[in-house]
């Protein structure tokens, strides 16, 4: 009898294990299906960030290109990356690997050209600017030139006149007229006479344009320690859009250039030496205030769409002159960091 | 006499011990059935999700006009080069369509209700392969703000629902019964060509 229950007790444990076992390795088959498919996803997405943190980094530093950059750690997994060809259309091939499992993704993408819109003349009033430039507006040595200027700066006289301050009626040009009349301003040169004031027809919307600049500029002075490292605010064979936002004061030891767009929202302090080349815009609610004590110029053209601004040039010169051939230069090389993706294959 | 008592009465045990095992037998094996077949629709589900997936991510690929021709509930049809950047046939866009057949397309299995997802390359290379269960597939599209559309050109998302049921029915309810259980699958992509 001891023999037939231990048999039977036997052979109920063989059943239930071999039942057990059964389960037991449905269940692991079951949870090793859902967990390959979160590795799917997984590897997808790393693979697919590594291209988005990679055209990232590209817009800052164009000689990553034609480079390849292995075994970036994300999520848990890795990818490597491959760029190649010019930023015109470049790209992008990531090969991503979480666990056992791989994706690969493939996109061209496109360096995103702005539009550039020249300014009107050397510089270009709003009306709700002329309003506050009557209290203070500018003062010193102060040259605005309206005709035509090359990239450096030198008079061409080849019969392209614009106005040395361009304005949006009657009623404003006779504004400055009177300003520059009281605060015995140089030189104001350029298209009808001297001071050369001119109404013209304006259907730019610089607010606008400007906005659409600071969206994603270039380079970002937004603290008064990064003038110290970015004191170059783009070059001829390289021009950048340069978002100034905030107080920021250059002085001797920190004296900028550059070439692009230059957009300005604050208190623009210059006293050492400044030179730009292309377009400067001021906007927005707040107030620029460029005080010069060294020298600022400007070859290209300036548009003041903001609240207010003041220009006083202390101890320095301040000059800016309409230049046809920097704002021309500016628009055919200038990019915006951004890429626009053509296609995406995964 | 206390001999064939002794017999009887371990005889009667015997059976409902034997009884009990055979029971445990059909009990174990009924649920092993069911065990593999509720895997087997998971891994239905999963091989259909892969596929839907590998297709869907690609519309509008190297198309310049509008991606999608048919956005229906059952049945979607896209513009998309299929291929690999690099291999042959990069380059030339491909028309895909995906729709349901009828259940007689699946008539080999005891589920009824079971239909072949049926993906169409160009016009002519028709893919059916098994009916790996499905029995309902939905699409839904939505556009960028992620409200439903029926403009193909202001899709932005495609939504896929689909329901996978067992191929062959199994016993539920400690055998009193048999039905097809099912598994429930939800896939919202965003193509990044459209």
């Amino acid at each position: 009898m001891g023999k037939s229950i231990l048999l039977i007790t036997l052979g109920i444990s063989v059943i239930i294990s071999l039942f057990i076992l059964r389960l037991n390795a449905n269940s692991k088959e079951g949870l090793s299906v859902s967990v390959n498919m979160f590795k799917q996803n997984q590897a997808r997405l790393i693979s697919n960030s590594g291209v988005e943190v990679y055209l990232e980094k590209l817009k800052a530093d164009k000689s990553m290109l034609d480079k390849t950059f292995t075994d970036n750690s994300l999520f848990g997994g890795e990818y490597d990356i491959s760029i190649e060809g010019p930023d015109t259309l470049v790209k992008v091939t990531s090969y991503a690997t979480f666990d056992d499992v791989t994706h690969k993704t493939i996109v061209f993408a496109k360096a995103d050209k702005i539009p550039f819109i020249p300014g009107p003349g050397a510089m270009y009033l709003t009306a709700s600017t002329i309003s506050s430039f009557k209290k203070t507006g500018i003062g010193g040595s102060v040259l605005i030139d309206g005709n035509n200027h090359d990239i450096n700066g030198n008079l061409l006289g080849d019969g392209i006149v614009t106005p040395g301050i361009a304005v949006d009626g009657n009623a404003q040009r006779d504004d400055v007229k009177d300003i520059i009349s009281k605060n015995a301003i140089d030189q104001v040169l350029g298209t009808g006479g001297t001071p050369s004031v001119a109404t013209i027809s304006n259907t730019v919307d610089w607010n606008a344009y400007a906005l659409q600049l600071v969206e994603n500029p270039d380079i970002i002075i937004d603290t008064q320690t990064k003038i110290k490292t970015m004191n170059n605010w783009g070059t001829i064979s390289d021009p950048k859009v340069t978002f100034v936002n905030g107080d920021i004061s250059l002085n001797n030891s920190e004296t900028a250039e550059g070439c692009g767009i230059l957009v300005v929202n604050g208190n623009l302090s210059i006293n050492g030496n400044f030179t730009f080349r292309g377009l400067i815009i001021a906007y927005k609610e707040t107030n620029i205030e460029i005080k010069l004590n060294g020298n600022g110029k400007i070859y290209g053209g300036m548009v003041v769409a903001g609240n207010s601004i003041v220009i006083e040039s202390a101890s320095g010169n301040f000059s800016t002159l309409y230049s046809k051939p920097a704002l021309d230069h500016v628009a055919s090389l200038l990019k915006t960091n951004r890429f626009q993706i053509v296609s995406w294959w995964e | 006499m206390n001999v064939l008592i002794d017999l009887i009465g371990s005889s009667f045990i015997g059976g409902i011990l034997l009884l009990l095992i055979l029971k445990l037998n059909l009990y174990s094996q009924n649920t092993s059935i069911s065990s593999d077949s509720e895997l087997r629709i998971q891994q239905n589900a999963k091989t259909l999700a892969e596929i839907m997936n590998y297709d869907l991510r690609k519309v509008g690929y190297n198309c310049d006009s509008t991606a999608i021709v048919i956005a229906d509930s059952n049945k979607i049809k896209f513009y998309a080069d299929m291929n690999e950047p690099g291999t042959a046939g990069y380059g030339t866009v491909d028309l895909v369509e995906y729709f349901l057949s009828s259940p007689s397309k699946s008539s080999s299995t005891t589920n009824p209700k079971d239909v072949v997802l049926t993906r169409v390359l160009n016009g002519t290379d028709t893919l059916g392969g098994p009916s790996l269960g499905l029995v309902r597939l939905v699409f839904s599209y939505f556009d960028k703000g992620l409200a439903a559309t029926t403009n193909l050109d202001s899709i932005k998302y495609i939504k896929t629902e689909f329901w996978v049921e067992s191929l062959e029915p199994i016993e539920v309810n400690f055998g009193t019964q048999t039905g097809y259980p099912f598994t429930y699958w939800e896939m919202t992509i965003n193509p990044r060509n459209i």
